[in-house]
């Protein structure tokens, strides 16, 4: 309890107490007033305490209003008539003991209340008529502490202010999938190379991100920073790449993809192909075996209608052409013991961050290459399950899938049998997750969707994506949608089972990030007695020490 | 059948309304060539006086920006409980002074009073009052029960007057709510005493009427000069009008003038000077409207609706003191039947069903 004690703010300031008295409303919805100079914001987290019991509640204001003691409900109108007339009369005039007259009116919805210091409970009462309200301190915050994870992405937020407290979401979770949602502009490439580098210190869980935009691996611009900027990508960045990578510390793969890593099911969540087409594919395997892919990419039309019995020209020629287009990068080799694939996959269980950057491609070779991973990734882990002492060693997957609307609508090929659905429906059991990254999710099949977990609900302008996010996440967000709505770039809510409530967030600036990493690294260097004979031992020294020590 | 009926009650309405019109209409033509400042209590008849309002009675003056300190007084009180033969009512006066614009002190006095007043004892606590501020008891005292609770507010009122008039000093302003004209017996010799002290300390004491009985013989006043006001000076212009003197007369201590305060206000207000004081009216004015320029009351001296707002006796407070009530009965043996059963009302019954 705090009765009148000035404490100290999260920020180090003093906290005078009270900036608040509760005035009433029920157990969903709690209303305070606050004095009209008193500075409010959507998303603030408040305390609610008083002197007949020990639980502090926390609140989050959804909504502010205003307030003024006035008896009748006209009084603002007919005062601003007053200055109306008196500004456009060119006369002078006052509104005296503002601090009297005037207030404000949070509404608040109550995230729980705080007992012994340590224990967090969901809010099924309510606080003392009257209760004081103040702002949130680091003693409040402190109970927070047991829900965040060990994927550190940035800072929590109330309302406008940035708390020094790290969110973060537990690694452990990732086979729960997680969504990305943000309109362009508001952080999602930001989040997402956060939470990769989150991933690279933590060493302990695998990360494939598929990367069409080419925005991951050196930032895509001069001013930004990419996951190649980290320490530890020398030790913990896999890049494929199909283009030319320059300045990859670790070093980087080509693409190339083995015919045989292809199956048939692949290419039919990118084309829609008849049945026709499609029994000709089904004959080519019987008929060709492991070398159908290239046998249809690579023989005469003449001799394919001989060999695939029963198979129009006209269907083989379609599938040629579709191949044909598909392969026109050179990703595509014959050679059987190349395999992306197993080296992919490799990664992922030593607890890499591997990027695919298909940014060269076109938009269908660039699936079919996310295709093909993410299939044999998830396969590759039901086949372990199988075996449950190697099941258990295996780390947690998370893959992510950038305009994930495209392959997990309706109407996407494939439908819902495509591999993210299936992914997204049994990833959890096989410890694969997916990770859906979209500006669109009312795209989204509902039933998809509502396999995600945890959700990161950034700033998102169309109200029918922030309908389907409000009805879709595992905490109730309804309250919260001027919140969303107002979300600033790289402001978040984190909505999972897993918290108690839907955490605000400030995502940490990459480039600051990196930058801070790189003043640590300085300021390491100049304190530490030990020489380091070239970069990779300060390299390798950070990453251990982030590691070992705890470094958040 | 019904349909004729209710045609015909309909047609008599028509006409009641109609006649209302005609009536009011008449008022507002009405001019007379006497006033009359119509008593608001039994103790003492009207004054009726000549009416000698011309356009010289009307002045325009300018706001001023002289630093004074100004206090407010104002009272409130409510029947709390209604027991028939008794009443248990609550009253209080308050007064504050602001200096420049801004509050410097407060006062409540007390917070709130509660009195049971009988038929039994009302003589006996009005003469008690009466006696404690005027000096001397009175020579009559009220018959309503509710009026005898009005009246010790009133006196409440003025015995906070009385000690602001100690506190303040030259240059200084009063205000009270209402006028100066005395409507209870003996009432003057408290005025007396109060006014001359406020100019023998150079206190300028001043009365604001939010409602005026000042009327032509039936028409009201007010309004016929805020009329000729705006006739004279257009719709911005701060004025006011002097009522003619009738000085002579021993209930009235203050020379009467109407006021409009603030030039973009449509609100006008009788104001009752302290006849003693020889400032010219003018500057009392422009003093006062520094304090009119309020967003809310415009046109209206801040301090007196701040005090106003502060004092009044509203339905939450008289709640909780009646449910205080009820608690201590219960202590005392008063079953909750019991209590019921002496102040149950059934216009409550009636009202809560309308």
């Amino acid at each position: 309890m705090n009765s009148g004690v000035k404490m100290e703010n999260i920020d180090g300031t003093q906290n005078n107490g009270s900036s608040g008295r509760i005035i009433g409303r029920n157990v969903t919805e709690l209303r305070y007033r606050t004095p009209y100079n008193e500075d409010v914001f959507l998303g603030e987290i408040l305390i609610a305490e008083n002197d007949e019991n020990d639980r502090r509640f926390l609140l989050r204001v959804f909504d502010i209003e205003y307030g003024a003691e006035a008896s009748s409900h006209d009084w603002p109108e007919r005062t601003a008539g007053n200055m109306l007339v008196m500004e456009q009369s060119n006369h002078s005039f006052e509104l005296h003991d503002k601090d009297r007259r005037l207030f404000k009116v949070g509404v608040c919805s109550p995230l729980g209340y705080i007992v012994n210091t340590t224990e967090f409970r969901k809010p099924k009462t309510i606080p003392p008529h009257f209760s004081r309200i103040r702002k949130a301190n680091k003693d409040d915050y402190t109970v927070l502490r047991q829900f965040m994870g060990d994927i550190i992405i940035g800072d929590l937020r109330s309302g406008e202010q940035v708390v020094p407290f790290n969110v973060g979401v537990r690694g452990m979770d990732f086979p729960s999938h997680i969504g990305i949602f943000a309109t362009t502009g508001m952080g999602k490439s930001n989040l997402m190379k956060r939470l990769a580098v989150a991933v690279m210190e933590s060493g302990r869980h695998g990360l494939l991100i598929l990367d069409p935009h080419g925005e991951y691996f050196d930032g895509g611009k001069a001013e930004h920073r990419g996951l190649n900027h980290h320490p530890l990508a020398k030790d913990r960045l896999v890049v494929f790449s199909a283009r030319d990578l320059k300045g990859a510390v670790g070093g980087y793969n080509k693409i190339k993809i083995s015919a045989q890593e292809i199956e048939i099911e692949d290419l039919m969540q990118l084309y829609d192909f008849s049945d026709a087409q499609r029994d000709a594919f089904n004959s080519a395997k019987r008929i060709y075996h492991e070398n159908w892919l290239m046998a249809l990419l690579e023989g005469e039309i003449e001799d394919l209608v001989i060999d695939l019995v029963g198979t129009f020209e006209g269907s083989i020629g379609v599938i040629k052409r579709r191949l044909m287009n598909l392969f026109r990068s050179k990703i595509l080799t014959k050679d059987k013991t190349i395999s992306i694939s197993d080296q992919v996959y490799d990664a992922l269980v030593n607890g890499k961050v591997v990027l695919v950057d298909t940014s060269n491609m076109g938009e269908a070779e660039e699936l079919l290459v996310s295709i093909v991973l993410a299939r044999a990734v998830f396969e590759r882990n039901k086949r372990t399950f199988a075996d449950p002492e190697e099941f258990k060693k295996l780390p947690e997957f998370l893959i992510t899938m950038e305009e994930a609307q495209r392959v997990l609508s309706r109407i996407a090929p494939g439908g819902r049998n495509n591999i993210f659905a299936t992914i997204a429906r049994e990833g959890r059991k096989f410890k694969t997750g997916l990770c859906a990254i979209s500006q669109q999710p009312k795209l989204i099949d509902e039933e998809i969707i509502s396999q995600f977990n945890t959700l990161f609900i950034l700033g998102l302008a169309d109200k029918g994506d922030r309908n389907v996010l409000r009805d879709s996440a595992k905490q109730d967000v309804s309250q919260l949608s001027n919140e969303i709505q107002m979300l600033m770039p790289g402001e978040a809510l984190i909505a999972s089972p897993f918290t108690p409530f839907a955490i605000p967030v400030k995502i940490h600036l990459y480039e600051d990030f990196i930058g801070s990493l790189n003043q640590n690294r300085g300021a390491q260097n100049n304190s530490s007695k030990t020489e380091m004979k070239n970069d990779e031992d300060v390299d390798r020294n950070l990453g251990e020490k982030k590691i070992d020590d705890g470094f958040f | 059948m019904v349909g004729a009926a209710l045609n015909m009650i309909d047609q008599q309405l028509n006409k009641q309304l109609k006649d209302t019109i005609t009536f009011i209409k008449a008022l507002l033509d009405e001019e007379s060539d006497t006033i009359i400042d119509e008593s608001d209590s039994d103790e003492f008849n009207s004054i009726t006086f000549k009416n000698s309002i011309t356009k010289d009675s009307f002045h325009t003056f300018k706001i001023s920006n002289d630093k004074f300190r100004l206090a407010a007084v104002d009272g409130g009180s409510q029947r709390i409980l209604n027991g028939g033969s008794f009443i248990v009512g609550g009253y209080r006066a308050g007064a504050l002074i602001f200096n420049g614009q801004k509050i410097e002190t407060e006062e409540l006095s007390p917070a709130v009073k509660i009195q049971s007043i009988s038929f039994n004892n009302r003589k006996e606590l009005y003469s008690e009052s009466f006696k404690q501020l005027i000096g001397e008891p009175p020579s009559d005292y009220p018959r309503e029960l509710m009026l005898v609770l009005q009246r010790l507010r009133t006196f409440e009122e003025w015995s906070v007057a009385a000690r602001l008039v100690d506190q303040l000093g030259r240059g200084d302003f009063i205000l009270v709510d209402g006028s100066l004209k005395a409507s209870i017996n003996k009432q003057d010799i408290l005025f007396q005493r109060i006014m001359s002290q406020a100019l023998e300390k150079g206190i300028h004491f001043v009365g604001i009427s939010k409602r005026s009985t000042l009327r032509f013989h039936h028409a009201p006043l007010i309004q016929y000069i805020k009329q000729k006001g705006e006739g004279l000076f257009g719709k911005a212009q701060p004025w006011f009008c002097e009522i003619p003197d009738e000085m002579g007369h021993n209930q009235l201590f203050g020379n009467r003038y109407v006021a409009k305060f603030h030039p973009m206000t449509p609100f006008v207000f009788r104001t009752d000077i302290n006849r003693y004081d020889d400032v010219e009216p003018s500057e009392v004015f422009g003093k006062i409207a520094q304090y009119c320029s309020d967003a809310t009351y415009l046109g209206y001296p801040y301090p007196l609706a701040y005090i106003h707002n502060k004092v009044v006796i509203n339905r939450a407070l008289i709640d909780d003191i009646a449910y205080r009530l009820e608690a201590i009965a219960l202590e005392h043996d008063i079953s909750g039947y019991n209590w019921e059963l002496l102040f149950q009302n059934f216009h409550d019954i009636l009202d809560k069903n309308i």
